[in-house]
C-alpha cells in the first residue's frame, strides 16, 4: 500500500516537473507580451502626449498590474528626487527590486537593461527610435519563444511523465 | 532469476523505445541515442550477474 502511495508521489512529482517546465515557457511569453504592451504605451505617451519620461511611467504604471505597476511608479518617483543618480542607475535598481521574479532569460534582462541605458538620450526622435528598435527585438523574441513552446512544450510534459514511470519501474 | 526481472526488462525496453521515438520526432536524435544507450546499460547491469553465474555453472559442470 505504502509502495503504491510512493509510486503515486514519484509519478506526480516527475509529471509536475514536466508541466512546470512547459509552464515556465508560457510565463516567459506572457511576461514579454506585457513588457511589449508597456513599451507600446510609452511610445504613445511620448509621441502623442509629449510627456516627459517620469510622467509617462507614472501614467502607464496606473494602468498596469503588479509587479510592473510598482516598477514603473517607483521609477517615476525616483526620477523626481533628482539626487544625482542617472536614469540607467534608477532603471537597473528598480528592475532588481521589483522585476526579479519574472521568468525571463538572461538575454531578455540584457535587452531590457540596454533599453534603459539608451532611453532618455538626446531628443524625442531618438527616444522613439530606441523604442521602435526594442519593440522589434521583443517581437522577434516572442516569435522565437512561441516556436520553442510549440516544439518543446508537449515534449517536456510527456518526458516528465515517462521519466516518472521509468523511475517507478526501477524502484519496484 | 525471478519472473519480475523479465517484466522489468520488458517495461524498460518499451519505455526506452517510446522515449526514443518522442525525442526523434522532436529533432533530438542524439538524446534519443543516449536514452537507448542508457536503457541498454541498465538492462546489462541487471543481466550480467546471471550471465556470470551461467558461465560459472558451465565451468563447474564440465570441470573446466
Amino acid at each position: 500500500m505504502i509502495k503504491w502511495i510512493g509510486v503515486g508521489f514519484i509519478l506526480f512529482s516527475c509529471g509536475g516537473i514536466g508541466f512546470e517546465m512547459k509552464n515556465k515557457l508560457e510565463k516567459r511569453i506572457e511576461a514579454l507580451r506585457t513588457i511589449k504592451r508597456i513599451i507600446f504605451m510609452l511610445r504613445g505617451e511620448i509621441k502623442y502626449g509629449n510627456a516627459p519620461l517620469g510622467e509617462a511611467f507614472a501614467s502607464i504604471g496606473n494602468r498596469m498590474e503588479s509587479p510592473y505597476r510598482e516598477f514603473l511608479m517607483e521609477t517615476a518617483k525616483e526620477m523626481e528626487h533628482l539626487n544625482g543618480t542617472t536614469f540607467q542607475g534608477i532603471w537597473k535598481q528598480m528592475k532588481e527590486n521589483y522585476l526579479k521574479g519574472l521568468p525571463l532569460l538572461k538575454k531578455d534582462w540584457d535587452h531590457l537593461l540596454d533599453f534603459g541605458d539608451h532611453l532618455g538620450y538626446l531628443d524625442k526622435e531618438m527616444q522613439l527610435n530606441t523604442i521602435e528598435l526594442y519593440l522589434e527585438q521583443l517581437e522577434e523574441e516572442i516569435l522565437s519563444a512561441q516556436g520553442n513552446l510549440k516544439k518543446n512544450g508537449k515534449l517536456y510534459q510527456s518526458l516528465g511523465i515517462m521519466g516518472g514511470i521509468l523511475i517507478t519501474i526501477l524502484i519496484i | 532469476m525471478t519472473v519480475s526481472l523479465i517484466f522489468k526488462i520488458a517495461a524498460v525496453g518499451i519505455l526506452v523505445s517510446v522515449i526514443g521515438q518522442v525525442l526523434k520526432h522532436s529533432g533530438r536524435e542524439e538524446h534519443a541515442f543516449l536514452t537507448s544507450l542508457a536503457g541498454l546499460i541498465l538492462v546489462l547491469f541487471w543481466i550480467v550477474p546471471y550471465i556470470y553465474d551461467l558461465f560459472e555453472t558451465i565451468k563447474s559442470l564440465f570441470s573446466l
